[in-house]
């Protein structure tokens, strides 16, 4: 009976430690250094965007560091994963503002989270680059705030949609359907492209399907397209969902045309689905490791550091936000709210890797990539190519 | 129209043998302890990633090294079962009547938490045996490994209730289900039964797992979803009867996807409506003694 009482006693507790999870670390010894706080979903469903920003964020202030920090002090990150879950976010953003004092916050990679954290950031008046996520509030929820501390590096999803949209146009389709995920995420993107539809004058041949995350079989929905003779399909899926359409596409023997957002340039759409089945499908981008020199240089650099360039754009993304962090810490000193004002007000940002300009943001614009800065991309063969428009 | 509906009728019953599969395994547990293993989506997530480990340790997509991945991802499962029920079920049954289902609980968000760090915390392909072409039956698309499940889920069944009713093992355990004192007294060694009831059980969500994981993918949350769903049609089916169980799973996977069908918005609605329906009409599930 005394082991029954001991694991009766002990296993709860380890329940609530797990609950708990990694907020129960002890505080840092590096107390009085000026530090950068990211936090991101290095677990959980968009790991993988997660840990390619980490490397971009650790790359920017190594390098940083390494031309003798600010005055001679190093900058320290520090990283907290938020297991994509808003939840998680929230508290890790908390920490990072109040107890670890960072200077700026880099980060959410999940829109859900990134859109539950800036509240906090924006409230305590910390400079916030979100340089994954890419729901349109973002950027828009503080816009008419004295002063807007979320800034944006990541192709925004209206712009997105609007590319989306257009290859749905030139490729000449006459019936279009649309599929989306129950994730805010996905439903948030619905919306969007339902609004910049109308505003094309395109109809919906047939009312929008749904599928949960982790759904393995869509039969169901892509019956309801086919019956409806769509030829061409606008999806909001992550990559292994998007797998899952292709392959049930396959079993209807009802292959069309398939155009999803920046989700299919995920590593893992190639991994999950393999060449033969994702020949052709359709994705949006901003970066390549063929931008320009600098990009090609930089992809250099991250394979030297870490032996390949799993995920390059969110690599690319994080290292130039956290470099316009730190740009505006020289400008003008460890001070946030001096900081914010810096970032806006940048204008020699002229070694970028990404397609940013040097003048990234603007008092009416937190938007670092506009409508302008992206592109089509396909798969041939298993390699990412540009759509030639 | 037609087709559309024969297309979901295989499709469900491709994706319901694999929630029977599941289920299954919380059938032998119930029978002999009134116990579940609430983790077994994540017993089933361990056998899949294990799994896949030695798949391509032996050299990846043939029939033998798939047997091999299967035979070594059974064993380690099967003492798992003995671990759980000696560390998380035997301590607290018995003290409060549900402490089981947080202790086995824990032990799937251990299990999850480590299967993140030691597998990383992506979706693995599995690449299936039997390769990925699309097999036609009279028009509708399935892939060979959604047969095999199939088959194997019915062999499962079958097997089950021919080793419960015809092997001494079997009747023995059928004894501790039905009256465990009694079976003490006949010389049953009634703890040896609850450990071989868990191992029997933690064995199929191994076998699940990597069977299943071509079609799901294999990845530390695989199971979350998937155990739910396969509780659902355990209870829908009946608890007690394996035939039940396979009845429930098919049922449920049919459902859902003649209710996509109907209205994608309306999937899980409708399934669930529908087990709230059976409930009501039959509380111990369709094949359930009454």
């Amino acid at each position: 009976m005394k082991l029954s009482w001991a694991v009766f006693v002990t296993l709860p507790i380890l329940f609530v430690c797990f609950l708990a999870g990694g907020g129960l670390n002890p505080s840092p010894a590096w107390a009085d250094h000026i530090k950068i706080g990211f936090s991101g979903s290095l677990t959980g469903g968009t790991f993988d965007y997660g840990q390619a920003a980490k490397r971009g964020f650790e790359l920017a202030i190594k390098e940083y560091n390494e031309k003798g920090g600010y005055q001679g002090h190093p900058v320290v990150g520090v990283i907290y994963d938020d297991e994509t879950q808003p939840a998680k976010g929230v508290q890790n953003t908390t920490r990072l503002v109040t107890l670890d004092k960072v200077i700026g916050v880099i980060g959410p990679v999940n829109s859900g989270v990134a859109l539950a954290t800036i509240d906090i950031t924006q409230r305590y008046q910390i400079p916030h680059i979100i340089s994954i996520a890419t729901a349109v509030p973002l950027t828009q929820r503080y816009k008419s705030a004295p002063k807007n501390y979320i800034f944006h590096l990541s192709l925004v999803d209206s712009a997105q949609i609007a590319l989306m949209i257009d290859y749905v146009k030139k490729k000449g389709c006459q019936r279009v359907g649309m599929m989306n995920d129950t994730t805010g995420w996905g439903e948030s993107g619905r919306q969007e492209a339902l609004k910049q539809l109308k505003e094309n004058g395109i109809e919906l041949a047939t009312e929008i399907q749904r599928f949960a995350v982790g759904d393995t079989d869509m039969t169901a929905q892509l019956a309801k397209l086919k019956e409806a003779n769509v030829d061409c399909l606008i999806s909001f899926a992550l990559a292994p969902e998007a797998v899952q359409i292709l392959k049930s596409m396959d079993k209807l023997g009802y292959r069309i045309p398939l155009v999803d957002t920046w989700a299919l340039l995920a590593p893992s759409f190639l991994k999950l689905g393999g060449k033969d089945l994702i020949e052709g499908a359709v994705t949006v981008s901003s970066y390549t490791i063929e931008l320009s020199e600098r990009s090609r240089a930089f992809h250099e650099k991250v394979v030297a550091e870490y032996g390949e360039d799993f995920y390059p754009i969110a690599t690319a993304q994080t290292y130039d936000a956290t470099r316009i962090m730190l740009r505006a810490l020289d400008k003008v000193g460890p001070d946030p709210k001096k900081m914010r004002d810096a970032i806006e007000d940048m204008d020699d940002f002229t070694d970028a890797v990404t397609a940013i300009s040097p003048k990234p943001y603007s008092k009416e614009d937190h938007e670092a990539l506009g409508p302008g800065k992206g592109f089509l991309m396909t798969y041939r063969n298993g390699e990412l190519v540009r759509l030639e428009p | 129209m037609l087709t559309k509906l024969w297309q979901a009728l295989i499709s469900g019953m491709a994706i319901g043998s694999i929630y029977a599969l599941i289920a299954q395994g919380f059938y032998i547990t119930s029978i002999t302890t009134n116990t579940l293993n609430f983790g077994q989506g994540d017993f089933l997530m361990i056998g899949a990633l294990f799994g896949l480990t030695c798949y391509l340790a032996f050299g990846g997509p043939s029939m033998l090294s798939f047997v091999i991945a299967t035979v070594l991802a059974v064993g380690l499962l099967a003492v798992m079962g003995a671990g759980l029920e000696r560390i998380a079920v035997r301590p607290v049954r018995g003290l409060t009547s549900l402490s089981w289902v947080l202790s086995t609980l824990s032990v799937a968000l251990i299990l999850r938490n480590a299967a993140q760090l030691i597998w990383r915390p992506e979706q693995h392909p599995f690449p299936s045996p039997l390769g990925s072409k699309v097999l036609r039956i009279a028009g509708a698309g399935i892939l060979p490994q959604e047969i095999f499940i199939l088959a194997v889920s019915i062999s499962v069944m079958i097997l089950l209730m021919v080793f419960l009713r015809r092997s001494l093992l079997g009747k023995a355990l059928l004894a501790v289900a039905h009256n465990s004192n009694a079976a003490a007294a006949m010389g049953i060694n009634v703890q040896r039964m609850v450990i071989f009831a868990y191992v029997l059980s933690s064995v199929l969500a191994g076998l699940g797992g990597v069977l299943i994981a071509p079609i799901t993918f294999a990845y530390a949350y695989m199971g979350t979803v998937l155990g739910v769903k396969a509780f659902a049609a355990a209870i829908v089916g009946g608890l007690e009867n394996p035939l039940g169980i396979l009845i429930g799973g098919l049922i449920m996977g049919v459902v859902e996807q003649i209710a996509a069908g109907i209205n994608s918005n309306l999937k899980d609605g409708i399934t669930f409506a529908l087990i709230i329906l059976i409930l009501a009409l039959r509380p111990t599930g369709l094949l359930g003694k009454r």
